[in-house]
């Protein structure tokens, strides 16, 4: 037997999942947290029973990429049996659902979950009623503090499949079938009559919140402050800690010991590779005094992702996982609509965009719940080319404090003229926002905490091995001469067009593995503040690193050479103009 | 009248959707449909956000157009 999770989308099915599994998936206050499924095991009398969280959907006919992956799922899955989670204070729309899957012949357990915030609303449901005119298990659930899942699985047996024919019987009063969306939906209303009863709603602080932080004339300024707060924040947390405490262990302790105990020496191949690659001081080899300089594997290799990026990536993890869990993000997403649809996109693209600010492999994953394929292929093309991520985020902070805030700007506006441009060439359909705004939430710490492990976490798996990986092929790389050739090579465009030193080639191969690897390369190399900001520049928006490559063949398929073309153009016209604006200003 | 000329805090009860079967669907699955009282609680600029049965709803202001209500 095997079990799957289906419901609408933010009612709380992953945390259904990870209930039942003690298994740890991301959970967050938004639509679309799940966008492909994930698989687990619960032990039931002894037995392991496989259960899949479906990513969330509204009906049986698909809408959005997610969607589809839940319909297919479904019907992948015959035999199986289902856990239909509905949102106790939206019953009618959950039943939709629940008909559609009963329809299909499966069997069905109903979960209201979210019973707290029916009653909260004073919205009345007869949970015994229901069960006795579906005929299959009613259970009310409150998913956050696992009230009534055990109960939930214990009625898991008495699951069968039941003709909706017969539905439409113990419904009484209702004289025809239900084949059709209408004669579904007037099947839905008979059965909600007889349960449910909506009393007098009585409006809270919460709701007063809720509607000054999503009205236009006051969430705008609120919004402002809010990200305006994220990033101060940000900044001087992540400084706090990177200068404060991390550089002096790398630099005065770390770097030291590697080069006192490390054998080889200076000059030796193997030890610039691991230790140090030292530099040129009056023709004679120095050894480097601080980490970003040494370029070595063990050095560099580490300080780059632990030391520098590590506190940015995990203050940037905090804040946005308060953000999602408060259910911030939505509101968000209906502010910026009116902005986001003259770029071809609407409010919801938010969620990707903010997600890419992180990493951007998640976040080209995100933009599943993108309605249309332009949608998709002009979200995923803007965030890879456009949006740094946190990673890089917070090397720059360090290196380039002064200017961080012109490179942010540049590539936001990159972001907003080339879709405005994108939005004009490609055909297609830009669907209207639609959306849910869930009320707030406080943010249960165990969750937060547990969310930020696991990025962190995944972070560092992922970027402690690559940047050493990296370090070491770009140091082969200098040592075989392959980055000064392809440096001279190339030297009349990075001279001539981009206005950067031809060095640059040595970051902007290590930028393909890591961007934050990339920019602490360029730190070491001699150029003024503005081929810095070039420089920088081009980093970001030059091929995307090799994890987000993958996920965007992956995702993309056949549209990833727009994608790359769009890049070429990008990094081309909006690299060079940096140049030309330089020279305009007589820095160049 | 139309949805998006109620004001801010003023209730009305949604009398049609004028639409074809997409669109009907589609907002009946976020739970507007004809008969449901409706709050205003952002109709000024960008997408109408709506509170129906104490659930907010944010719908584009093309859709919100085709939606009828009477206060």
């Amino acid at each position: 037997m095997k079990i799957l999770l289906m419901g609408h989308p933010n009612v709380g099915k992953s945390v259904f999942f990870n209930r039942l599994t003690a298994a740890n998936i991301i959970e967050s206050n938004y639509p679309g947290t799940t966008v492909d499924y994930t698989k687990g095991y619960m032990r039931l009398e002894g037995k392991d029973i496989e259960i899949i969280d479906v990513p969330g959907t509204f009906s049986l006919e698909p809408k959005d990429k997610a969607e589809e992956v839940a319909v297919r799922m479904l019907h992948e899955s015959k035999g199986s049996k289902v856990m239909c989670v509905i949102d106790a204070s939206k019953v009618e729309r959950g039943l939709y659902l629940a008909l559609e899957i009963i329809e299909q012949g499966f069997s069905v357990v109903i979960a209201l979950n979210m019973w707290d915030v029916a009653i909260d609303k004073n919205i009345d449901i007869d949970a015994k009623k229901l069960e006795q005119i579906l005929g299959i298990p009613v259970v009310p659930t409150v998913g956050i503090s696992g009230e009534g899942i055990f109960a939930l699985v214990s009625r898991l047996k008495d699951a069968t499949p039941v003709k909706v024919e017969d539905i439409v019987e113990r419904t009484e009063g209702i004289k025809h079938k239900a084949n059709t969306p209408d004669e579904r939906w007037a099947l839905i209303e008979g059965i909600s009559k007889k349960i449910v009863t909506f009393g007098e709603y009585q409006h809270t602080l919460k709701d007063a919140i809720g509607d000054f932080t999503v009205k236009p004339a006051t969430g705008i300024p609120f919004a402002i402050a809010v990200l305006y707060g994220f990033w101060s924040i940000f900044g001087s947390f992540a400084g706090f800690f990177t200068d404060g405490f991390l550089v002096k262990i790398f630099d005065e302790h770390w770097l030291p010991w590697l080069q006192a105990v490390f054998p080889g020496g200076l000059g030796n191949w193997f030890y610039a590779l691991i230790v140090d690659v030292g530099h040129l001081e009056n023709g004679v080899l120095a050894a480097s005094d601080n980490c970003f300089e040494s370029f070595g594997a063990l050095s560099s290799g580490l300080f780059v992702p632990v030391g520098v990026v590590l506190p940015a990536i995990f203050i940037f993890y905090l804040m946005l996982a308060l953000l999602e869990d408060i259910g911030y993000m939505p509101r968000l997403a209906v502010l910026i609509d009116t902005v986001l649809h003259k770029i071809g996109l609407h409010g919801y693209a938010i969620v990707p965009s903010v997600l890419a600010l992180g990493c951007n492999v998640p976040a080209v994953g995100a933009t599943r719940i993108l309605e249309t394929k332009k949608q998709r292929f002009m979200m995923m093309t803007l965030l890879a080319v456009f949006i740094p991520c946190g990673a890089q985020i917070g090397i720059m902070q360090d290196v380039i404090p002064g200017s961080i805030g012109f490179v942010m700007l540049y590539l936001m506006a990159g972001y907003f003229i080339f879709g405005y441009i994108l939005n004009k060439v490609i055909p297609g359909r830009i669907p209207e926002i639609l959306m849910d705004v869930p009320p707030y939430q406080k943010p249960m710490s165990r969750n937060i905490s547990r969310k930020v492990w696991m990025r962190t976490s995944g972070f560092l798996k992922v970027a402690v091995p690559l940047v050493i990986f990296g370090s070491l092929l770009v140091n082969v790389l200098y040592l075989a001469g392959t980055i000064d050739w392809l440096g001279n090579i190339l030297a009349p465009m990075f001279e001539g067009w981009f206005g950067v030193p031809r060095e640059t080639a040595g970051p902007l191969v290590a930028a393909f593995l890591r961007k934050d690897l990339a920019v602490a390369q360029l730190s070491a190399i001699e150029m003024t503040k503005y081929q810095m900001i070039s420089a920088v520049v081009l980093v970001s928006i030059y091929f995307p690193c090799i994890a987000t490559f993958a996920m965007m063949l992956r995702e993309g398929g056949k549209t990833f050479l727009g994608s790359l073309a769009v890049l070429l153009v990008v990094v081309f016209t909006w690299g060079g103009l940096l140049h030309l604006l330089w020279k305009l200003m007589g820095v160049a | 009248m139309i949805l998006t000329t109620l004001r801010s805090g003023e209730i009305a009860k949604i009398v049609a959707i004028e639409g074809g079967q997409g669109l009907r669907q589609k907002l009946l699955l976020r739970g507007v449909s004809e008969g449901s009282i409706v709050r205003m609680v952002s109709s000024n600029r960008g997408p109408v956000v709506l509170e129906i049965n104490g659930s907010t709803i944010a719908i584009g202001r093309g859709m919100a157009k085709r939606i009828i209500v009477q206060k």
